[in-house]
């Protein structure tokens, strides 16, 4: 109940954003509207099938099931060559976190909406050159369009602490882009989910076609850069929440103070914020484009096999001691390769990540009560996750539905109360743990 | 409080509540121009409801709980939904429709936490799924269904009836209740449906999800079969292998918190219990207009005699017989007549139902959230503990609650307009709050355990 209040709560902003871009477009757009409707349905069912959640659980989500299956309807209107909207609403069924038979008890699914899109375009030329696009409300965006699982680093999760989020989402903010042949660029005014909620991310995406076959992509994200409540965001010494931590003490060679003197001269107490600057590199190469050829043999290609795609970030320029003090461990690296399956299939991926930071990948701390410090109670080594990887698989059916698999070890966090009380805990934590799923979605 | 009190707090009550819809009904006649692609259509609607209490012998076993003060209560719901369907080939079709529904709740009594009784509003989806038309001969179809999809394989059924895919196994507590999904086109089932239609013959191959009880996500094949015999009767069958496909075994076994559950009898023997079984189910239809040469003065739905009876699970051990009484205890029959009404109405259905059920009708021993939950094939007035050595080997028959009644009706008003209401003694359960929902969730008593208890419902519905 007090997950469906919570999400209920997410839902309330966007919900009324959109019933606004309704209001605004219903109005300004009365005279003559174009109107497309779309609507899609999925299922998606899966197992975790080896796990390690902490110390004191440790495998209590082995032989987890996973699903959830939802629907979404949305509107596009088109008002004339400058102005386009779009709604979509959605309602998902998910479920808590299982954990252990013992507490399977408390294991219920429950439907949750969501506001899928809520956004109003304006499209015009600019310097009768290239094409400049305005789009305000709660929209899709995604940089790298190769990313099927890992990588995506510039706008999800925080930057301190350092935790890796797997997954999409929407931006609800505004996204100026400008385009003029082969450079792409992507200004965004993000407000952030995460708690603390509603604080404002700059962020600039750029990226430039080479030649044909080669995209080159950077990005910077000052994340947090106007915070709604100072306070939240730079918390100072003290956090409100009981899950956190916002300062620590280090002594005079650099080292943590687990019992400070406060009269010890040679102690010093360091302080932070949730605040800090992402950067981003990314790459994709289509051999296919670049050296010209379309088969291998007598079997032909389909339009993503051999793509090989690659991303790069460092998260927080900024060091602090003894958690934040290598920017070498503050760098994840993903790289991906669409195997060669000959139109059999839509793509069949691969993704490795390599990310050696050594502090705990549970973001509840910042989520909780705005600790920037990462959480230390839950494990005793947290170099068992450096290496992540996906495998996976699409095949469009009837041109209007979608299978799709995927096989990892990533960033999965079931969320949930029990077990892992704390619902940014990662359920993948060491080498032998993976999960699978398969989801088939129907649209039009 | 008197039948006539509460009649006339009931008219009142149903005059407002018509009083507000009809403006509403007024906003919907009012055409709107939307043109949509080829082969999609949107379909809307909206609704308000009010069902009355008027009699309820529950006595549930909740601190501060007086019986008879949730006579004249009542029970407020609206909604409304949005669906989109399009027609994409003449093989292939997908539907995809949202829908949020609120609704008051009953507090066990004013004292218990002020009488903590939250109103609700919930998101659910309507429609998400696709079927596909993979075979279609000149008397013979096959197509396939999948996702969230409403299934019914009783349509004459209005309350009662609809056992083989309506409720849980052990205990084999019964589902009823005024328009609820179960009896609407609305997503009932999330799985897959392979339909094969022969002539006058269907069958239904169904693997579902279980979204509704515990243990969640568990797959129940099924298989019914329905043969039109002649226009004026139809017979029909199914089984359904409920929980057969777990997806942890432990649970749909009977694993829980400390043990197992399992029945020790007097004899020292010792047999585990598990949530799995099988129901099987018969129906029959029959319409005697087609013999008397047509509807004539009468409505498509009248004289129309239907009935339907099941078993709802077949394991009869020494244990299950202890628990859930022998196959005739576990054998609901529903008997419905549709009352002739000559057109002034949709139908006007009088169904009775008999279950000698031993178990109190109560889900509470499904409840999967709140710190106590802890759920249990036993029925809830067993009174067991995780520790069966010294629970007793009977349990007090419940009897009053053996039968059951229901007269539903409906009237369309100008085709997008449907009035419908309802007297029932049924297994209604609006969930009663004790404490706050965090920790407490509603207790599932049916509210009608006696013969002397019945309730009203009223739905305004509008919809294009």
């Amino acid at each position: 109940m007090r997950a469906r209040k919570m999400m209920a709560m997410n839902v309330r902003i966007p919900f009324l954003l959109a019933v606004l871009t309704l209001a605004a477009v219903a109005s300004s757009f009365a005279q003559d509207l174009r109107l497309e409707v779309h609507g899609a349905g999925w299922t998606q069912m899966g197992k975790i099938e080896e796990s390690y959640v902490g110390l004191d659980q440790q495998g209590a989500n082995d032989k987890n099931w996973m699903q959830n299956s939802g629907v979404q309807i949305g509107v596009t209107a088109k008002a004339d060559a400058h102005w386009d909207a779009g709604l979509a609403l959605g309602v998902v069924g998910v479920h808590l976190n299982r954990g252990s038979t013992e507490v399977a008890n408390f294991w219920y699914p429950f439907w949750v909406p969501y506001v899928g899109e809520a956004r109003v375009t304006y499209t015009d030329s600019l310097f009768n050159a290239g094409k400049f696009q305005l789009t305000m409300g709660s929209f899709g965006y995604a940089y790298n369009p190769d990313v099927k699982n890992l990588g995506g680093y510039l706008m999800r999760g925080y930057v301190y602490p350092g935790a890796i989020e797997s997954g999409f989402g929407t931006v609800f903010g505004a996204l100026a882009r400008y385009e003029q042949g082969k450079f792409r660029n992507d200004v965004i005014l993000k407000s952030e989910e995460l708690r603390p909620a509603y604080d404002l991310s700059l962020i600039d995406v750029i990226s430039y076609r080479v030649i044909p076959g080669l995209e080159l992509g950077a990005g910077v994200n000052f994340y947090r850069l106007i915070p709604r409540d100072p306070d939240l965001t730079t918390p100072g010494l003290q956090c409100t929440g009981s899950y956190g931590q916002c300062s620590y003490v280090v002594d005079s060679s650099g080292n943590l103070v687990a019992s400070p003197n406060s009269s010890n001269p040679t102690q010093d107490t360091i302080t932070g914020s949730l605040a800090g600057t992402k950067l981003m590199a990314r790459f994709s190469a289509d051999p296919k484009a670049l050296f010209g050829f379309d088969r291998l043999g007598s079997l032909v290609l389909g339009k993503q096999d051999l793509v090989l795609y690659g991303e790069w970030a460092l998260l927080g320029l900024k060091n602090y001691p003894v958690f934040y003090d290598d920017p070498l461990r503050r760098m994840p690296v993903m790289l991906g390769f669409n195997l060669p399956v000959f139109g059999q299939l839509d793509y069949l991926s691969l993704e490795v990540e390599y990310y050696a930071s050594k502090n705990s990948s549970d973001n509840s701390s910042a989520n909780f009560c705005g600790g920037w410090v990462p959480r230390q109670n839950d494990d005793s080594v947290y170099g068992r996750d450096d290496w992540k990887w996906s495998v996976n698989a699409a095949k469009s059916l009837l041109t209007n539905l979608q299978f799709s698999a995927q096989l990892a070890n990533d960033h999965l966090r079931t969320g949930g109360w029990h077990n892992a009380p704390n619902s940014g805990s990662e359920a993948l934590r060491t080498p032998k743990d993976w999960y699978w799923t398969c989801k088939l979605a129907y649209f039009f | 409080m008197n039948a006539s009190t509460l009649c006339r707090q009931s008219l009142v009550r149903a005059g407002l509540f018509l009083l507000i819809g009809m403006p509403l009904h007024s906003f919907a006649q009012e055409n709107a121009t939307l043109s949509l692609p080829e082969g999609v259509t949107l379909g809307a609607a909206g609704w308000l409801q009010l069902n009355t209490i008027g009699n309820s012998s529950v006595n549930p076993a909740i601190s501060g709980f007086e019986p008879g003060k949730l006579d004249g209560k009542s029970v407020l719901g609206s909604g409304a939904q949005l669906t989109l369907k399009a027609v994409l080939s003449e093989r292939l079709r997908i539907a995809a429709g949202v829908g949020v529904a609120g609704g008051s709740t009953l507090a066990a009594s004013p004292t218990v936490k002020g009488g903590y009784a939250p109103a609700t509003v919930d998101a659910y989806v309507d429609a998400a799924n696709f079927t596909y038309q993979a075979y279609a001969g000149t008397n013979s179809k096959v197509s396939i269904t999948g996702g969230l999809f409403s299934y019914i394989y009783n349509p004459d059924a209005k309350n009662l009836g609809l056992y083989l895919l309506r409720g849980p196994v052990y205990p084999g507590i019964l589902i009823s209740g005024f328009e609820t999904k179960h009896v609407l086109p609305t997503a009932n089932l999330l799985g897959l449906q392979v339909r094969h239609q022969w002539g006058a013959f269907t069958e239904d191959f169904l693997l579902s999800s279980d979204m509704e009880f515990y243990p969640f996500f568990d797959l129940s094949p099924a298989y019914v079969a329905s043969y039109q015999v002649h226009p004026s009767f139809r017979i029909g069958a199914g089984v359904n292998f409920h929980h057969l496909i777990s997806v942890d075994e432990k649970l749909t076994s009977g694993h829980s918190q400390q043990d197992r559950w399992k029945y020790i009898s007097a004899s020292g023997d010792t047999t585990n219990l598990g949530f799995n079984g099988t129901k099987v189910m018969a129906n029959a239809s029959f319409d005697p207009k087609p013999l008397l040469g047509g509807n004539g003065i009468f409505g498509a739905e009248d004289l129309k005699l239907y009935g339907e009876v099941a078993i709802i699970g077949l394991n009869t051990d020494e244990a299950h017989k202890a628990i859930y009484g022998d196959l005739t205890d576990r054998m609901p029959v529903m008997v419905g007549f549709n009352l002739p009404v000559f057109n002034y109405l949709e139908h006007l259905s009088l169904e009775v139902e008999w279950y000698g059920a031993k178990s109190e009708d109560n889900l509470d021993g499904y409840n999967t959230s709140g710190s106590s939950a802890s759920p249990t094939p036993y029925p809830t007035n067993w009174n067991t503990t995780f520790d069966k050595a010294n629970a007793s080997t009977t349990a007090p028959r419940v009897k009053r609650d053996d039968w059951k009644w229901s007269v539903h009706g409906s009237r369309m008003i100008q085709e997008h307009v449907l009035l419908s209401f309802q007297v029932a003694n049924d297994h209604y359960r609006p969930g009663i709050f004790d404490g706050y929902a965090d920790s407490n969730p509603p207790h599932r008593y049916a509210l009608m355990v006696t013969p002397k208890d019945w309730y009203t419902s009223l739905k305004l519905a509008y919809f294009f």
